[in-house]
């Protein structure tokens, strides 16, 4: 392992290539797919960890269930499409991926802190002013021939193919910017995707969508909102930095619950009078207070 | 709010009123007294078994490591879930474990939380947590945010709070220096702030109440922020990079998001929104009553008088707290109110509020808005 931990962790822009940090925090690269190739010794901090590439190691640290998606063929015909992805103690995970099942290793910075440190900085490099969910690392083995359903996410992914080779089908644009939480064809909504999304559910991948083939030590950026789904054409494992940078509507909620926390009679207001209220905090929030005064997350 | 005796007990020697006035939702309040003023809850203390508590709640217990077993600072998680089984195994080698839910098996603490229901109006699902102290020292152990009732039931554990609490027993104005110590009767209420156990004797045990107040601005906070995310800008992530031109970027962003707040409530009201959320509202009908018989040998049993002729309805004995919230409303209550404080589906729900109707009990109105 390096020994500095300023050497362990991953700089945002090796992650976004091939925009520059200016033109992805500030321009318009954040909201196009990106990605780039090279070998994975780009990466010594990654490799630094053995687990990253010896799934068996992987799944030996792991100590929780681990998601599995299985193969599609399993499921096609099933009424319940949602046990596509159902949770497996880590040995019976390991023998279902000999079978052609993906895993699904959520939070596996809990296991392996060193990967904590390095969404840490990939949050203040990308200047995220607050959480909306703690950010995360996620692992993903797949055995060839495996599929990742259509679907789109809500949170910023940084992906890194650590071994194997996976294709990536991406939409030509966004299905719907800046959705609140994901959306899949065999997973059910949550009700805030509802509210916020009237358009029709795409099924399929639209016409025009890119197959990006990621081979070892590529780099790709989905920006949120942009179906995708992907073939696993060589056993296949990968690493995503996934962050949840909080929404301008949930930053304003909470100004204006800290705005309304001391005041000692909301207990017993009336429900009209507190819409009144939280009306009136909307009407006069300026945008340099909606920001506030700092520049790191809450 | 109207504290039952149950739960105005439990700040003696602080009157009722007081507590209302100057400590509900304001400020903490720690009270030192003997466990026998705690009525039943006194009866739980000294008559609960750990190993057969932890092993009869047949569910995830979160299990904090002691420090020992841990391979140096920030090596792994400090606390996790484990099956009661195996959590009954960590909690004799000294790990410190909470258990979720003991009001479920028992009625001692099942009667606790009613009283809790009535007296905070509460909103949410009022829910308790069993912290058993295994002797190790472990990290700080987060319980959640307040507001929550912490009441000292065996042993000794240690407690920080970011609330500011009062002593009410020495009657000193001045806060409580913290960490907190809880004994044996021991109890603190803390209306707001992070909640952590920092160290718990072999033997020790806390019950922990969250107790979710009434709040009508968050509900119409919520319902405000579900509307707005139908603007794209709104929906975008709030960042603020760490460059020179960083913060003219971000407020030009934070603008744009504001200038978006017209166009997402347009056409849309708050009030209508809330009231289609709350449901059909209930209230008792003039002159009449209910109360609820219940006995070890036979099933309980909600008696209603609906001011001219009295029924007696058979009920689950789990609908028993919900039946005696019932009967001592006295203002209007929502459909929802009733669901999320019990934690009910909404099937169900629906089937004790129409019995109730059609009983005689309850006046209902729709949602209007």
């Amino acid at each position: 392992m390096p020994t500095s931990r300023k050497n362990s962790t991953i700089a945002l822009q090796r992650l976004i290539r091939p925009a520059s940090l200016r033109e992805f925090r500030e321009g318009g690269a954040w909201k196009v797919p990106q990605l780039a190739r090279g070998p994975l010794r780009r990466f010594p901090e990654l490799l630094a960890i053995p687990e990253l590439t010896c799934l068996p190691a992987l799944v030996a640290l792991y100590n929780d269930p681990i998601w599995v998606w299985l193969p599609a063929r399993w499921v096609a015909g099933r009424e319940d499409t949602e046990l596509h992805g159902s949770l497996f103690y880590p040995e019976s995970a390991l023998r279902l991926h000999r079978l052609g099942a993906t895993l699904f290793f959520h939070h596996v910075e809990r296991y392996i802190p060193a990967l904590a440190r390095m969404n840490e900085r990939l949050e203040r490099e990308l200047g995220m002013v607050g959480r909306f969910r703690p950010s995360v690392v996620n692992f993903f083995a797949s055995a060839r021939g495996a599929a990742g359903p259509v679907h789109f996410d809500a949170e910023i992914n940084l992906a890194v193919q650590l071994r194997g080779v996976k294709r990536w089908w991406v939409a030509p644009d966004a299905s719907f910017a800046h959705p609140p939480s994901t959306y899949s064809v065999v997973a059910s909504e949550s009700a805030a995707l509802r509210t916020a999304w009237s358009g029709p559910r795409p099924r399929r991948m639209p016409p025009g969508s890119k197959p990006i083939d990621l081979d070892e030590g590529s780099t790709l950026y989905v920006p949120p909102g942009w179906l995708h789904r992907t073939d696993t054409l060589e056993d296949s494992l990968h690493i995503v930095f996934s962050l949840w940078p909080m929404p301008w509507c949930r930053l304003l909620g909470d100004r204006i619950r800290e705005k309304l926390a001391d005041d000692s009679v909301r207990a017993r207001e009336r429900e009209r009078k507190a819409v009144d209220r939280v009306a009136g905090e909307l009407e006069q929030m300026q945008a340099s207070e909606l920001l506030g005064r700092g520049r790191r997350r809450a | 709010m109207t504290p039952p005796m149950e739960f105005a007990a439990l700040f003696q020697p602080v009157s009722p009123k007081r507590f209302e006035r100057e400590f509900w939702g304001r400020r903490g309040l720690l009270v030192h007294g003997p466990v026998g003023r705690l009525g039943t809850l006194a009866g739980f203390a000294a008559a609960f078994d750990p190993i057969g508590t932890i092993l009869g709640s047949r569910r995830a217990v979160a299990v904090s490591y002691p420090r020992a077993w841990l391979r140096g600072r920030g090596a792994g998680p400090t606390h996790e879930e484990f099956h009661s089984d195996e959590a009954m195994v960590l909690f004799r080698l000294g790990a410190t474990v909470v258990v979720r839910g003991q009001e479920d098996f028992d009625p001692r603490i099942d009667g606790l939380l009613a009283a809790v229901r009535v007296a905070v109006d509460a909103t949410d699902a009022v829910v308790s947590d069993l912290v058993l102290g295994g002797g190790e020292a472990f990290a700080p152990m987060t319980l959640g945010t307040g507001p929550r009732l912490l009441i000292g039931l065996r042993g000794q554990q240690r407690w920080r709070t970011s609330a500011r609490l009062v002593d009410a027993t020495e009657l000193r104005a001045e806060p409580v220096s913290q960490p907190l110590v809880l004994e044996q009767g021991t109890v603190a209420y803390v209306p707001r702030g992070e909640i952590r156990a920092l160290d718990a004797n072999a033997g020790s045990a806390t019950l922990a109440v969250a107790m979710p107040e009434a709040s009508s601005t968050e509900s119409a906070l919520q319902a405000f922020v579900d509307r707005l995310q139908r603007e794209p800008s709104l929906r975008a992530p709030a960042l603020l990079p760490p460059t020179s031109s960083g913060r003219s970027h971000a407020l030009r962003a934070a603008g744009e998001a504001l200038r978006a707040v017209p166009l997402a409530l347009a056409g849309w009201s708050a009030a209508a929104a809330l009231a289609q959320r709350a449901g059909p509202s209930y209230a008792r009908r003039p002159g009449a009553k209910g109360r609820v018989r219940s006995s070890s040998a036979r099933r309980p049993t909600f008696i209603i008088f609906d001011g001219a002729r009295t029924r007696e309805v058979p009920i689950d004995t789990s609908l028993a707290p919900v039946c005696r919230w019932i009967a001592t409303r006295r203002s209007w209550f929502s459909r929802r109110q009733l669901q999320v404080a019990f934690s009910l589906d909404d099937e169900l729900v629906g089937a004790v509020l129409d019995t109730c109707v059609a009983a005689g009990l309850l006046d209902s109105r729709a949602a209007d808005g």
